[in-house]
């Protein structure tokens, strides 16, 4: 197939010109024993159910610094608002739990293994300290916010170790890289 | 997802990898919604088996660390930081050249695809370059065949993949090539001619023109020009013709020089120069083609002399090496990187890029059809264009995001008129949009 109006061989396939829309001539093409290059049908309404290109598989530590946060919020709030300090303990170690549970739960359903565990288990710490910066202007005692602490850290390292991560040191010194 | 088990101890062992001097620029740019990004394609004379392709796909993967990496945001800098889950092997469905995901991903900064009878690797420009990419899908097509049909052979590009990384194949040869004394690059050119077409968001077509090589270097030698020159020279023109005549701004082609050979480099990385090509008609509105063909002479051939693109990568190296750049927190300096970014982006009318002969060993390359280079178009600009020749055919593909065809039609047109040979593929049927060019 051949276009006279752009002077160009065409693909077999072509009934049109792709380039002007004239209609393909049927004469014989000047670069004879050429394969053409097949595309799949972009606009095919069965694309969606093909396999993504891309994977599903995605990190999440967007989401759950959003929900550490929102956790913290909220218990720092009612600790707060309530001035009580068994509230401020649990509230401390619930939020942490549960955050961390949630945390794990997510890696092993969305088989997250290779993530960078270490950058959510800053988030959680950091988090932590915040709650005992709260307890310490609450007039909490020293010891009950050791114990605070301490049952954070257990609660953190129950998805720590689903989730241990390789050569934490370099990848603490990637953070700062150049 | 399975995981790459096995993996040799030496290179592959490293965390995170610097991004290079090239990749500085991608990666600066990259983001989940649009990343600079091209594909090689292999097509063979047989359909592709999958299940074969994806163990050639994970064992190529283990012989080049640098390409199994994702993008993270460093405090001074991005870097690349390794990803051990196996590169995804799946059913082309999609537009080419679709940006890939970089940030918040545990998939690596490049795709294996397959259709019908095609191998084609999409892949991040930060992490590599046309002629790393090429020896990368070589490198897959080749234990391809190895696996299916048991024959093998090998090149300087086609690595085997029982073989350890090198540290030669994944150095950044910027930085270990550079001159540091050289005095810094600034970003000083002035903005170039830009196609004002309306772009289209999740559209891409590609557009295949396939010519004789041996036709195409006559009609350049004709010219007193090399086969890149020649076809810049035709970009121009066409560029030129598209501007009614009268572009506003000096008409530039950035084209990228391979530097592996003047500097006897194995690397997989990235390791090309952008040159440019600028033609200036200043208000003239009656030039031809040949008075562009005289003003592109031997332009490419003077910048990359050995001595003159050593100092001119050198200038870019210490320029990301000196203090503001090494000390200075990524968020403070980001506003000013973007500016020099955008201004970069604006200094070119379009890229073309012109990967050369390719070659494969003779027990393999029985089972090669052809081989298509494409390369993703930037955030401002609708046409890139890049060519790759294999079995005396030269296959230029131009990338766009616009509907309208007349640009293509010119540019193909022009070179039928030359008396070159021209074949057409589209992945998009004419659609009533476009016409002549006066």
């Amino acid at each position: 197939m051949r276009c006279k109006s752009c002077d160009v061989d065409l693909a077999p396939h072509y009934s049109n010109c792709p380039l002007c829309g004239g209609i393909a001539a049927d004469e014989e093409v000047k670069i004879p024993n050429v394969m053409p290059a097949f595309y799949p049908d972009y606009t095919s309404e069965n694309k969606n159910a093909q396999e993504s290109q891309d994977s599903n598989y995605k990190c999440v530590p967007k989401y759950i610094a959003i929900l550490n946060a929102s956790l913290c919020g909220v218990f720092t709030l009612l600790a707060v608002i309530s001035s009580n300090v068994a509230f401020i303990q649990t509230a401390v170690m619930l939020s942490l739990v549960l955050s961390s549970l949630i945390f794990m739960f997510i890696n092993i359903f969305s088989k997250q293994y290779a993530m960078d565990s270490i950058s959510y288990s800053l988030v959680n710490i950091l988090i932590s300290i915040v709650f005992l910066l709260v307890a310490l202007v609450s007039n909490v005692s020293f010891l009950s916010m050791f114990i605070a602490f301490c049952v954070s850290f257990l609660a953190l390292s129950l998805p720590m170790s689903f989730n241990r991560p390789k050569n934490a040191i370099e990848k603490v010194t990637a953070i700062f890289f150049r | 997802m399975t995981t790459m088990d096995n993996k040799p101890k030496l290179y592959e062992d490293k965390p995170f990898f610097k991004l290079d001097n090239a990749a500085n620029i991608y990666a600066f740019n990259g983001s989940n919604k649009w990343s600079r990004t091209f594909r090689l394609a292999v097509s063979l004379k047989e359909d592709i088996d999958p299940n074969i392709l994806r163990v050639a796909a994970i064992e190529t993967a283990k012989r080049f660390p640098a390409f199994c990496v994702r993008l993270r945001k460093g405090f001074f800098w991005n870097y690349l930081e390794r990803v051990d889950t196996a590169p995804r092997v799946v059913e082309e469905s999609d537009y080419p050249y679709r940006s890939l995901r970089l940030f918040d991903t545990n998939d690596c900064a490049f795709r294996v695809l397959y259709y019908k009878n095609r191998i084609s690797v999409e892949v991040f420009h930060g992490i590599t370059d046309g002629s790393g990419a090429l020896s990368f899908v070589k490198t897959i097509t080749a234990r391809y065949i190895q696996l299916k049909h048991g024959v093998i052979g090998y090149d300087h590009q086609i690595l085997n993949v029982a073989d350890a990384p090198t540290e030669a194949e994944n150095r950044d040869e910027y930085l270990h090539n550079a001159d540091m004394s050289a005095a810094p690059n600034k970003f000083g050119q002035l903005p170039a001619y830009m196609f004002d077409e309306k772009t289209n968001n999740n559209y891409a077509k590609v557009t295949h023109g396939i010519i004789p090589a041996d036709e195409l270097k006559k009609a350049a030698r004709d010219k007193g020009l090399t086969i890149t020159e020649y076809l810049t020279a035709v970009h121009m023109y066409t560029a030129y013709k598209f501007a009614n005549c009268n572009p506003k701004s000096p008409i530039r082609i950035s084209v990228p020089a391979n530097l592996r050979s003047r500097f006897e480099s194995t690397c997989v990385r990235n390791f090309v120069y952008m040159s440019d090509v600028c033609f200036d008609c200043c208000g003239a509105t009656d030039v031809s083609f040949d008075q562009i063909c005289s003003g592109v002479a031997g332009i490419l051939k003077s910048k990359v002399g050995s001595d003159q693109i050593k100092q001119a990568f050198s200038q870019n190296v210490t320029a990301s090496e000196n203090t503001f750049n090494k000390h200075v927190p990524y968020i403070i300096k980001n506003p000013v990187l973007h500016g020099n970014y955008k201004k970069m982006l604006n200094s070119y009318t379009m890229y073309f890029s012109n990967l050369g002969q390719v070659f494969f060993p003779l027990e393999i390359a029985d089972y090669i059809d052809r081989v298509d280079f494409l390369l993703g178009v930037a955030p401002y600009g609708p046409y890139s264009c890049a060519c790759a020749t294999y079995g005396g055919l030269v296959n230029i593909t131009i990338s766009s995001t616009t509907k309208d065809n007349t640009r293509e039609r010119f540019f193909f047109s022009f070179l039928a008129s030359q008396g070159i040979r021209v074949r057409i593929e589209c992945t998009d049927n004419y659609n009533g949009i476009g016409g002549d060019l006066k």
